[in-house]
């Protein structure tokens, strides 16, 4: 079953993960990373961006790396100069989220070639969720087949069931909105058969077009809409807003994934609201971490599943999932 | 002379036909919606597909007004992203009272940089708006600190959601700024925007003051621009850098749709509204009809493309038909005797 | 000069146009066209004269009548079969890229290129040198067109027809904006293609002196039927212009029109009453002083590019100058909307300029009172709509106000200008930039009868024209300019059409 090989591959990088974090603790690693350049590339100006970015200059500091950051504004063609101007500046590491997984890999082969330091975070590089790609350092990330699991679970559980369920997406041509839908559908069909998805809409990551899909989808469906999976927490803050001038505020379930402060407000109205969060914060700091420890000389790859990262281990008995019951227990990092 | 008139009248029906012809289409659509789904007909539907256009609605009213002068402006989107930011900080520090005034004046003043780089730097209105726009969205990302200002208080999320007479707050608000439009699109200056869009030299000789009334709209745009943004810091409880970015295209889509002409000159206040209003209802009924995401972007496309051709087939189908000017060498002399010189 | 003796190059057999549904531009027209010959072809707007060009050049189809040229009957379906046939036209709007250069403008159509073939200047250069020699004066190659004058401007466009190597060629009113000397170059041009070459030459042209000087035969149109084809040398002047003014009904007509614009009394003015213009200087303007009064008609005449224009710009406040305009003893403000607050009004010869002319006659006239409110009121329907329904009874316009001003003649549209401002009232200046360019004699007639009565009122008339008749006609004074200053000053009664001739004439000798 895809659901238990998943947890196998996460309990093995979980143990690579803490090998790792053990083994290079700052007072036992060796100078070469000190002052070392070290490129911080992001694919644009986003407050996850920003978190992440938050996340890896606090690390950079603590290990002395000179961090660089550059911003892609978007565009795979930008991404993909930053990262050969960084290895023509004498780069020794990169941390990257990139712009495009499947259109970054020439690139990051040849900073890989030239012997640059590379580690991804939050979004994998190549065409697979949750692997490191080869030849390069390591990845913190979700597994988002996983992480889209976890939430189809809970989603499942908060509707007893079965119902109608509608997913909203931000992109299908994106890999990360792809993997979720694709693994959330799966696993329904899977465990859930009873679970009907009615409509797969596309908010094309724009907060107004979320809040439009799903007041038309509420009045088209009524009372028989059970839940909704709306990927991005921004775009199910803008529903949840709209949702409290109808009368089926606080009967339709909503489900994302982000881990941002405003949508777990909403939790804590006592919503029927469910997040998979993710920790920018701390997926920058692992990401320059690995970076750091591959310039000192462990080539070694490390794959930092999201549920493994400092800020998201207390959650590990809640199945990474917050929801009223425990949504105390999380520290949302952006 | 009888004859005459049969014609002007066929001609007009034709006219105003090839006119209605989206919006019509649309209309049909979405009684065809109604019968797969009686739910799509109802006031909680069409009041929920209000609720969804507010705020690019309340930015088209400004596009109407500046596509009646022959202008545009790509900027809202930069406007009102930096003022749900700005309006999100101040209201945090400042509530709501400080708020709502000052970003109407961040947004007057950005339709004032407009202003100055088209009416005195000379630029045409295109390149202006594109590349203020992006200045004023880079504003907002500084001004958020590139994440989203989240917001206290949600006494102003929870007012504009406020069921007035069973219908949300937000949507008075915006019927609100229809009537202002439509009344100051019958004021002098508003009129004197249609001379200045069918033809600038005509309407300078005949004593308009063409650079202060072109700049009225931008100003106008700028503060509901504002009121938009504000209106998004309350749909999503927080000011967001990236608001308002397919704004620009959506507004002027809407206008264009309702029979507003693209070319300037022509149009009214209340068919940009009906346009924008057809926006929401065919993303609604595609939704109602689970027509695949991508198709809808599609069948978006081609309305508005359809929208913007037949406005150009109506003004062409109205030059030829109605009088051709006599001297012009390639329009052909249609001059009923009975109006010539005698 | 009699007709040759030869069978003729085109027949134009019982050829009609008929619009949709019902309007009849051209009736059963029988003509013939000879080689070698000059055929002036007059008539008023809307008579049919350009309908018939438009059909000969294959811009449109007959709807019934044939025609034949060398005998053999042609269809023309579009303007390439045109110029296979050999017919080139020449048109009054000039249809020429001011981008591109003389050189290149006359090979653009029809080069005989491939359609992607490459494109080098060397042909046209060579081609428009060849053409060139036939034609006294013309621009050199390279110039581009932007910067010619129109009367270089119309040589080119000479040029670019003959390198089509017509063999009838078609001049539509090629003549209205130059200069009587320019025009009289072009009309022996036109006669020495016609009898040195054996082209036949199509002139159609307002100007009926122009049409019985230069022409070997005169045909004339009266409402789409032909009223008039017999050799130049056997017309009189007044036959024609009978035919021009629309026959005998329309003569009536037009009498009964001016009596009906109705005389107000003519008020005095104050001292200091005027328009006074000390140093105004501007782009192609030496500093200019000049001042008209009440009741005056002030006049400026000079070649194309005497600066003429630019001054009466400048006095409208279309366009930036230094120095000083003051009007009934107030130094006006720079803005031009200010200056038509002031009844400081300007209007164009270009009706496209001029009137929003997707708009209606009574849109029209309101526009012009619209800044006269505040700017936030809306403005009342009743009173626009009653004083649309006086200016255009008082003034004697052909059409209803709710009518679309473009369904009006050309002569028509630009009364409502000049009746709009008249009826602004007193003070009054009225800035007429070669207002009746285009327009023919009816029209014409009109608007001169328009201004009259203004002037009697005791309104200032400020007047450009590049019809030296028409100064001839109107004004009480003429300021004579030549690159930018007053060479010469006329007053009534010496001035007319040989006099200001002259005056340009001697000016430029003056100046030079």
């Amino acid at each position: 079953m895809k659901y238990a090989h998943v947890l196998k591959g996460s309990c093995a990088a979980l143990l690579f993960g803490a090998a790792a974090l053990v083994g290079s603790a700052p007072a036992s690693a060796d100078d070469a990373a000190k002052g070392a350049v070290v490129y911080n590339l992001q694919p644009v100006i986003f407050p996850y961006m920003a978190a992440q970015t938050a996340g890896v200059e606090k690390a950079a500091k603590e290990y002395g790396v000179k961090l660089v950051n550059a911003n892609a504004n978007g565009s795979l063609e930008t991404q993909i100069s930053q990262l050969k101007a960084a290895i023509a500046a004498g780069a020794k590491g990169v941390v990257i989220q990139t712009n495009d997984s499947i259109g970054i890999m020439p690139a990051i082969r040849e900073a890989v070639d030239a012997g640059v330091c590379v580690a991804g975070a939050a979004v994998a590089i190549g065409p697979e969720t949750g692997k490191v790609y080869p030849g390069t350092k390591g990845l913190a990330a979700w597994n988002e087949n996983y992480a889209a699991e976890l939430l189809g679970e809970a989603i499942a559980k908060a509707i007893g069931g079965e119902g109608d369920v509608a997913i909203e997406v931000g992109l299908l041509t994106n890999g990360t909105s792809k993997a979720r839908h694709d693994s959330i559908q799966a696993y329904w069909k899977a465990h859930y058969p009873k679970i009907r998805v009615v409509a797969v809409e596309q908010h094309q990551f724009n907060v107004d077009k979320a809040r439009q899909i799903a007041l038309s989808l509420v009045n088209r469906l009524g009372d028989s809409l059970k839940a909704m999976y709306i990927e991005t927490n921004p775009g199910a803050i803008s529903v949840l807003q709209a949702l409290k001038t109808t009368p089926e505020n606080g009967k339709i379930v909503i489900g994302s994934i982000g881990g941002e402060k405003g949508y777990h407000d909403f939790i804590r109205q006592g919503l029927p609201v469910i997040d998979v969060p993710e920790v920018p914060l701390s997926e920058g700091a692992a990401a320059l971490k690995m970076v750091v420890d591959c310039i000192n000389g462990n080539k070694e790859p490390v794959f930092m599943a999201e549920q493994d990262l400092p800020g998201l281990t207390g959650l590990k008995s809640a199945n990474y999932t917050v929801t009223k019951a425990n949504v105390n227990d999380f520290k949302p990092e952006w | 002379m009888q004859n005459k008139n049969v014609d002007d009248l066929v001609r007009s029906f034709k006219t105003n036909a090839l006119r209605i012809a989206v919006p019509a289409c649309i209309v049909i659509l979405a009684i065809g919606v109604t019968f797969v789904n009686y739910r799509f007909m109802s006031v909680r539907n069409m009041t929920a597909i209000l609720y969804g256009i507010a705020p690019a609605g309340i930015v088209g009213m400004g596009m109407a007004l500046l596509l009646f002068s022959g202008r545009f402006d790509l900027s809202v989107g930069g406007i009102a992203a930096l003022c749900a930011v700005a309006g999100a900080r101040l209201m945090n520090d400042y509530g709501l009272g400080v708020a709502l005034p000052a970003v109407v004046v961040i947004g007057i003043a950005c339709g004032a940089v407009n202003g100055f780089v088209i009416f005195r730097l000379k630029v045409n209105s295109f390149v202006a708006t594109l590349g203020s726009g992006y200045a004023f969205s880079g504003v907002a990302a500084v001004l958020s600190g590139q994440s989203p200002v989240s917001v206290h208080d949600l006494s102003w999320t929870d007012f504009l959601n406020f069921q007035l007479v069973s219908v949300p707050v937000v949507i008075w608000l915006y019927g609100a700024i229809v009537v202002v439009s439509l009344w100051f699109s019958h004021t002098v200056a508003g009129r004197s925007l249609y001379a200045v869009g069918a033809n600038e030299e005509a309407a300078r000789y005949a004593g308009v003051p063409v650079t202060l009334v072109s700049v009225l709209p931008f100003l106008i745009t700028g503060a509901y621009c504002a009121v938009a943004g504000m209106v998004t810091v309350g749909y999503n409880a927080a000011g967001l850098a990236t608001t308002g970015s397919d704004w620009p295209l959506t507004a002027i889509a809407g206008a264009v749709i309702g029979g507003v002409s693209i070319t300037g000159g022509e149009g009214s206040i209340i068919a940009a509204f009906i346009g924008m209003f057809l926006i929401g209802v065919v993303q609604n009924a595609l939704v109602f009809t689970n027509v695949d995401t991508n198709y809808q972007t599609i069948i978006l496309g081609f309305v508005i493309v359809l929208a913007v051709t037949t406005d150009i087939m109506a003004r062409k189908r109205l030059m030829q038909m109605s009088g051709r000017d006599a001297d012009a060498p390639e329009a052909p002399v249609v001059q009923p005797k009975s109006t010539q010189s005698p | 000069m009699s007709a040759a003796p030869t069978a003729p190059l085109l027949r134009i057999v019982d050829v009609g146009k008929v619009y949709p549904p019902n309007v009849r531009a051209l009736n059963g027209i029988t003509l013939d066209i000879r080689a070698g010959e000059v055929t002036a072809l007059l008539g008023a707007n809307g008579a049919g004269k350009s309908t018939l060009a438009r059909i000969l050049t294959g811009v449109e189809r007959p709807t019934s009548g044939t025609l034949h040229l060398d005998g053999r009957p042609i269809e023309l379906a579009d303007t390439r079969d045109a110029h296979r046939h050999g017919i080139a036209c020449i048109y009054q709007e000039l249809p020429l890229l001011p981008n591109l250069s003389a050189a290149e403008n006359i090979t653009l159509g029809h080069t005989g290129r491939p359609f992607l073939g490459l494109w080098s200047p060397q042909p046209s250069r060579r081609v428009y040198a060849e053409l060139a020699k036939e034609i006294p004066d013309a621009p050199p190659p390279d110039v581009l067109v932007g910067q010619l004058s129109v009367a270089q401007r119309q040589k080119v466009a000479f040029i670019r027809a003959l390198a089509a190597h017509p063999r009838l060629l078609i001049v539509d009113e090629g003549t209205s904006s130059l200069s009587l000397s320019e025009r009289q170059e072009m009309q022996s041009l036109l006669r020495s293609l016609a009898h040195a070459r054996g082209i036949a030459v199509i002139y159609i042209t307002h100007f009926i002196d122009d049409a019985l000087s230069c022409s070997d035969r005169i045909v004339a149109l009266l409402d789409g039927k032909l009223a008039l084809d017999r050799p130049s040398a056997d017309t009189a002047r007044a036959d024609v212009l009978h035919i021009l003014g629309g026959g005998a009904a329309a003569a009536t007509a037009r009498a009964e029109a001016a009596a009906r614009v109705k005389p107000v009394e003519r008020k005095t003015a104050g001292s200091g009453a005027g328009l006074t213009v000390t140093n105004l200087a501007c782009s192609g303007v030496a500093p200019l002083s000049f001042s008209t009064g009440v009741g005056e008609c002030l006049g400026l005449y000079g070649p194309p590019g005497c600066g003429a224009t630019e001054a009466l710009r400048a006095v409208a406040g279309l366009s930036p100058h230094s120095g000083r305009v003051d009007w009934n003893g107030e130094v006006l403000p720079s803005a031009m909307a200010q200056r038509v607050l002031r009844n400081v009004v300007y209007c164009n010869g270009d009706r496209a300029k001029n009137l929003i002319l997707s708009w209606t006659v009574a849109g029209n006239i309101n526009l012009l009172y619209l800044f006269r409110q505040a700017l936030l009121s809306i403005p009342s329907a009743a009173a626009a709509r009653a004083r649309a329904a006086d200016v255009v009874s008082r003034f004697a316009i052909k059409g209803t106000p709710n009518e679309a001003i473009r369904n009006l003649s050309g002569g028509n549209q630009q009364r409502v200008a000049v009746a709009r401002t008249v009826s602004l009232g007193l003070p009054l200046l009225l800035i007429g930039d070669d207002l009746t360019r285009g327009v023919d004699i009816v029209g014409r007639s009109h608007i001169h009868g328009l201004l009259r009565a203004a002037a009697g009122q005791g309104a200032a008339i400020l007047l450009y024209s590049s019809d030296p008749e028409e100064i001839a006609n109107l004004c009480d004074r003429v300021l004579v300019l030549r690159d930018g200053h007053i060479v010469d000053v006329m007053r009534r009664p010496n001035i007319s059409v040989p006099s200001l001739e002259a005056a340009v004439q001697v000016g430029r000798r003056a100046h030079a």
